[in-house]
């Protein structure tokens, strides 16, 4: 029998669990434990790249001029990208998507930690309302916008009929469809960030706020300077997945609009499916879904890099 | 306003106030739920109707499952129902198969690499889903 060699931890000394007193580990020789993360990584790598294989294949796409009139395609280098930077149509569905992902992302976060922070005191109301307050992320997004659609709508739509604006208020018309489309973003999604922020709240401890109600200070400057930098890397969580997720959207609003009327509601990735599927031009489809992924890819690395600063100084780490 | 940690009950008007921004905020959230409820409690003539008081009847429900919802709509909702829990049973089982050991590994070992694949896989959730699914076209 060989001598068992003590299990080495080199990312983190000291970490996974210590063998129990007693059981004896099975011996393996050092050259099959050296392979055993690689062996355990396998399906990852082959997922990984599974995914990248229809991905490469994409980003190809954006350097011919393949279409379904044009079955072959030869390579035709940047001419995509030129033809895409120049129109105005780009450019225009960047602005859509931008007004889109910030509007609601900050409505939602805004939105989001105020419920939380009404739902997080000892009312009655507010321990009912919570058991509820995940009804509408359980709603598949396209069926709520579905039955958004339906209240929208001007003739029968039970809004206008309730607010009492009348048969001619259009809640889909050129200058209110965007804002439509992020109300029922943000009717969905602010449960969403509601509950990271409530999480994160419950998580902290009580003493600094007791030590600070008992010097008599005030509710908003416990909340300005004791709650919220601690909950900051919560409140970050919940403000890069809603961000990302925005950029990227597509089934809200091709639901309610189909990116009309006109093309005042053309978010960078309906736009890509009017070119790709609709069109079946797919090297300009693929153009845009390069240049949405760069966009997306970028913003989330210094989302990411911003968090990481928080959650160091939030861990007093840092000034 | 209202404490901002929870400790003794008080009944003061700040308290009633943060009660009635919860409520309004339910009314908002609760009520496309509702009427969704409503109209799918609706008969077809009803379905453009906007009030609240009818005789509720379940003959959509049957006409969904039955061969004359798939004739309307060209949807079988039991087959629909059926790729749903496929699609979604596979992604979980898929989901955990591969990420469980290799987060395992990256976690345990720091092996070349691992904070590649660990990147690599979360950047995919960065991709717009179209990227890859127009390939199949």
């Amino acid at each position: 029998m060989t001598t068992t060699i003590p299990e080495r931890h080199p990312g983190q000394e000291g970490a996974g669990p210590s063998p129990r007193p007693g059981a004896e580990p099975k011996p393996v020789s050092p050259g099959r434990r050296k392979l055993r993360p690689y062996i355990l990584s396998v399906p990852a790598v082959a997922v990984v790249i599974g995914i990248l294989y229809p991905f490469v294949i994409g980003v190809y796409y954006a350097f011919l001029n393949y279409s379904a009139v044009n079955p072959d395609p030869v390579f035709i280098g940047l001419e995509n990208f030129a033809f895409v930077l120049s129109s105005g149509e780009f450019w225009h569905s960047v602005q859509v998507t931008l007004t889109y992902a910030i509007a609601a992302t900050l409505a939602e976060t805004v939105l989001g930690i105020g419920i939380a922070l009404l739902l997080n005191r000892s009312s009655i109301v507010g321990k009912i309302f919570e058991k509820v307050l995940i009804l509408p992320l359980m709603i598949a997004p396209v069926i709520a916008a579905v039955v958004w659609k339906l209240m929208f709508n001007p003739q029968f739509g039970i809004l206008n009929h309730v607010l009492g604006l009348g048969s001619t208020f259009d809640w889909l018309n050129r200058e209110r469809a965007l804002w439509s489309t992020v109300l029922v973003d943000l009717w969905i999604y602010t449960p969403f960030v509601a509950i990271l922020v409530l999480a994160g709240i419950r998580s902290l401890p009580k003493e600094p706020f007791e030590a600070s109600d008992v010097d008599g200070a005030g509710w908003f400057y416990m909340f300005r300077r004791l709650m919220l930098p601690m909950m900051w890397p919560y409140i970050l969580v919940a403000v890069i997945f809603r961000f990302m997720d925005c950029l990227k959207i597509f089934d809200i609003i091709y639901v309610l609009t189909a990116g009309g009327p006109g093309d005042t509601t053309r978010s960078l990735q309906v736009g890509a499916y009017e070119d790709s599927i609709i069109n079946l031009n797919y090297s300009r489809g693929s153009t845009y879904m390069f240049l949405l992924w760069a966009i997306v890819f970028a913003t989330a690395r210094y989302l990411v890099s911003v968090l990481g600063k928080a959650q160091r100084r939030a861990a007093g780490e840092e000034g | 306003m209202a404490e901002l940690m929870p400790g003794r009950k008080r009944v003061t008007p700040s308290a009633i106030a943060a009660d009635v921004l919860v409520l309004v905020w339910f009314v908002f959230s609760l009520f496309p739920i509702l009427w969704m409820v409503l109209l799918a409690l609706k008969t077809s003539a009803e379905q453009t109707s906007t009030y609240f008081v009818f005789t509720p009847t379940l003959e959509n429900f049957g006409t969904v499952v039955s061969q004359r919802g798939t004739d309307l709509t060209s949807v079988d909702f039991t087959r629909a129902l059926l790729n749903s829990i496929l699609n979604c049973g596979g992604a979980v089982i898929v989901s955990l198969v591969v990420g469980i050991p290799a987060a395992y590994a990256a976690g345990r070992w720091k092996y070349r690499g691992s904070e590649d694949l660990m990147f690599q896989m979360l950047s995919f959730r960065f991709a717009p889903e179209l990227m890859v699914i127009v390939r199949c076209s």
